[in-house]
This record gives C-alpha cells, structure tokens and sequence, in this order.
C-alpha cells in the first residue's frame, strides 16, 4: 500500500516539500468523506434496484396463476378440471399445480390479520402455473379457456410486475446519476484545492524550479498530502457506508418484494471498489490541475 | 560554456538588453558590473533560463534548450547552481533541509550524507545554524545558505546575484572568499554587483575579468584590477 502512495504520488522525494496547509487539508479530509459515503450508498441502491428489477422481470416472471370462479362448488370443480385439461395440453405450460384452499388462507394470513374469519371468506380456486414466457401463446390460451372454462382468469402478473420494474430501472439509472455527480463534484472540489495550494505558494515553487524540480516533481509534492487527505477521508466514508449497509434488512426469505438493501456476494466487491474509485478520481483531478497551474506559472 | 548570441530581452516596451554575444569560459570568475537597471539580474536569469531571450540565443554547452522543454530547463538548473539576490527558501523547512533540497530534487536522497551535508554547513559557518528555519536567519546566513544549497550538487557553473547585498563588509569578505575558492576549484563563476570593494577584494588573488553592461549592452571587458579601479 506504502509502496502503491509512493508511486501515485509521485515517490517519497516529493514528501514534505510543498508548504503544508492544514485548514484546506481538513476540508478536502471531510469533503471526500461525505462524498465516498453518499457515493457507497447510491451505488448500494442502484445494486439493490437492479437486482430487484432482474428479479421481477427474470425466470421469477414467468409464473402465472389462474382463477377460477362460479357460483357453486359443483360449477368450480367442472371449470377447474377444463382449464387443466387445457393448461396440460396448453404450449408453453410447464407444469400447474393446484392450490388448496389452506394454502390460499396461509397467504392471505399475513395481509389481512388474525381478526379476519379467512374460513367464512368466498375465495376463488386457484392454480398455479409456470410457463415458459417465449412458448406460450397467451391469446390462444385464453380463447381456449374462454371455450372450455369461463369463469377462468389467467393472469399472469405482468400488470403489476411492469411498472416495479420500470421503476426499479429508473432508480437504477438515477443512482448512476447520483454517481457521477458525486464524482464530478469531488473532481472538482480536489482540483480547486490543489489549484489553489499551487497559486498560494508561487515562491515555493520558484524556490524548487531554481533547484531544478521537474514540474512532474513539484505536481507531486503540492497532490500529495492533498491526496493523503482524501484517501483518509475515502476510507472514512468507506467504512461509514459499509456500516451502515450492514444495519439495512437482508434480501432473505421474508422479503417478498425483494427489496432488501443490504449487499450481498460480489455486490459488497462493487460497494468495495466505491473509495478507491473516488482515490483514483481524485487523484486524478488533482494531478492535472497542479499541472495546468504549473503551466501559468512557466 | 554559456554563451550569448546576439541576446535581446525587453520588459514590454523597456528594452533591458540588446545585443548581447559574450561567452562565459569554463573555470572563469566573471563580474557582472553596471548601475541599478542596467540589466544584471535580467542577465544572470537568462544564464539559467529562468527568462527567454526574446532575440539571439542562449547556448550551454554548447545546446539551446527551448523554455518549452520544462525537463530540460529543469535539468540545466541542477548544472548551475544559483544564488539570487533574494535567496528564497522553503520556509517550513529547517536550513539544513534547505540546503539539501538539491538532492532531494535530483533524486539522490540525503540518508548517509549527515556527514557531508554538515561540513558544506561548516564552510560557510553555518554548522550551528542547521536546525534553524528560514526565518530566524539573518540576511548574511540567508546569502551563505543559498551558498551552499546552490553547490551541493557540484555544479559546473555558479551564478550569484549581489551576494554582499545583505551582509556587513566582514561576512562580504567571507562571502567573496567563498566564491573565489569555489573559482580555484574549477567553477566557472559569474557574480552580478555593482560593488567595486567586491571586485578589488579579488583582484591579485584570482584571474576575473568585469563585464560592464551599458544600455543593454556589454560596453566593456576588463580586469578585475581594472574595473574596481
């Protein structure tokens, strides 16, 4: 790592040559802090959003499910039975599996509360179905179930599965937004502290051209401690954000809807690469903006 | 070793120099002479490229170096070791470290050369005064510091711009004794002043020569004796 900082900034030969300057020191410390923090955070969200929308517009997507409804039990079971026979013979449909009713009152249990009578509730028969998206034809399949079953509904949940998606997608890019913003602002916020370390220092920098200090040398010694700064201030955010990632709900089994924030596998590497991201930009802006007041300077 | 070729400079529309060919020889010790204005310190600039010339060219060794090519000015200033009028320094660091920045530009680190950084300190008296910042210094300690941080890398050519301008007449002895050493060593030496006590403190104990700058110009060439005269 020593070795890594001596190389990025410009070896130990620049260390301590250029006039320290502690109250700009201490704002470009917090200033990359706050932003590596914010920057961690959009980049765990825009994961998060992409994951959410993967899943909901993924293999996941192409379960559907059948109701079944008629005005007594006799009605259902005969309906029932022709959309089977339909669904088994159906293109597309990979399996179907039927419902019971103790099934359907578990699922609602969580939705409606212990007070709710579910026993005294009409509720439809239900089948589910898993079909395969690109080989089912749905409007050939619901023709034939209008024929042989009327009271039969097929929906497979693309009415409520579209617009989560689109606005897990949307969230997703706006958090590329919010990284690039971040980004351009630390750029900027670097590059006006080293410019301005350059412009307050002209007679240290005459001092060190007069000794013979190549500007790639002089660059170095005014980034330098700049740079130091806001690798401290990186790994502050850093550590603040992944903290704070830790705290959020898990993607587990309860999360239904998938919207479990923490990061999980190669996501905390991307979550990782967030401050050493920001370093290189960092040093990046900074560089070239001690090169360009150099350049006033000749 | 420098030499100037039909050399122009001018501050806007103030012509400074004009015409100026001389060449400064290997292991000479020159004077640069002339009345406040007549151009001294624009001279020596332009003998380490700290100014272009804006006509004519400067030679070192022979080569121009286009001010353009930062490495390569950057590089003739570790050959040329300067000791300005005001000697500037880095003022968060002690003196000795000062005085060692040379090396440290230069790449070759100052770990194991204690020794000899301290006696380079010792020869211009200033042993006692290595741990000493900038501004504790007096302005003769300042001349001598920049003394020694302008030879530390043994350079071919030393110039020296007033170098007595801050020191009383003992330390201006001391001064000139110094450079007329380094002169005995072999470096070429060229100091701007406009002091003849300098050049009569030479006189008879090396060979210089004056040059005197008169409206832009080199009017004159001529002993130190002579000169001081």
């Amino acid at each position: 790592m020593n070795r890594f900082v001596a190389l990025a900034t410009g070896g130990g030969e620049a260390a301590g040559l250029a006039p320290p300057t502690p109250a700009a020191g201490v704002a470009v410390t917090l200033l990359a802090g706050i932003l590596v923090f914010l920057a961690a955070l959009a980049a765990a969200l825009g994961l998060s959003a992409a994951r959410v929308a993967g899943e909901w517009s993924g293999p996941e997507a192409a379960a559907a499910t059948l109701f079944v409804m008629a005005s007594d039990e006799a009605a259902v079971e005969a309906q029932a039975r022709a959309a089977l026979d339909v669904l088994r013979t159906a293109p597309g449909v990979l399996s179907v599996r039927l419902i019971e009713l103790d099934e359907q009152r578990a699922l609602l249990a969580p939705w409606l509360g212990s007070e709710v009578a579910l026993d005294g509730l009409p509720l439809p028969l239900l089948i589910e179905v898993e079909a395969d998206r690109d080989a089912l034809d749905r409007t050939a399949l619901e023709a034939r179930l209008a024929a042989g079953a009327p009271g039969a509904v097929f929906d497979d949940h693309a009415a409520w599965r579209a617009p989560l998606v689109a606005a897990s997608r949307r969230m997703g890019l706006a958090s590329v937004a919010i990284l690039g913003a971040l980004a351009a602002a630390l750029a900027a916020a670097l590059a006006l502290a080293a410019g301005a370390s350059v412009a307050a220092n002209g007679a240290a920098v005459a001092t060190l051209r007069l000794v013979g200090a190549r500007d790639r040398l002089i660059g170095a010694a005014f980034a330098r401690p700049l740079l130091l700064r806001a690798a401290a201030g990186a790994a502050l955010g850093g550590v603040a954000a992944i903290v704070l990632l830790l705290l959020m709900p898990a993607r587990g089994a309860g999360d239904t809807l998938g919207l479990g924030m923490r990061p999980s596998g190669w996501e905390w590497v991307a979550i990782l690469l967030v401050p050493p991201a920001g370093l290189a930009i960092a040093w990046a802006a900074g560089a070239l903006a001690v090169r360009r007041a150099l350049r006033r300077w000749s | 070793m420098i030499e100037f070729e039909q050399v122009g400079f001018s501050y806007g529309a103030r012509t400074v120099l004009s015409d100026v060919t001389l060449a400064l020889e290997p292991g000479s010790l020159s004077f640069l002479a002339g009345r406040s204005g007549a151009g001294k310190t624009t001279f020596l600039r332009l003998c380490h490229l700290d100014l272009a010339p804006d006509r004519g060219v400067v030679r070192f060794w022979g080569r121009s170096i286009s001010p353009r090519d930062r490495d390569g000015v950057a590089d003739l200033r570790k050959a040329i070791g300067v000791v300005p009028q005001d000697p500037g320094f880095l003022e968060h660091l002690t003196l000795l470290e000062n005085v060692a920045l040379p090396l440290r530009v230069a790449g070759l680190g100052v770990a194991g050369r204690s020794e000899d950084l301290r006696a380079l300190l010792d020869w211009v008296d200033l042993a006692d005064r290595a741990d000493a910042f900038p501004a504790e210094l007096s302005g003769g300690e300042r001349q001598r510091a920049a003394l020694a941080r302008a030879v530390i890398l043994s350079p071919e050519a030393i110039l020296a711009d007033e170098p007595t301008g801050a020191a009383d007449r003992d330390m201006a002895a001391r001064l000139i004794g110094l450079l007329v050493e380094l002169n005995r060593m072999g470096k070429t030496v060229l100091v701007a002043t406009h002091d003849p006590d300098l050049m009569r403190a030479v006189a008879g104990r090396v060979e210089a020569r004056v040059l005197r700058l008169e409206g832009g110009r080199v009017a004159a060439i001529e002993p130190a004796e002579a000169g001081a005269a």
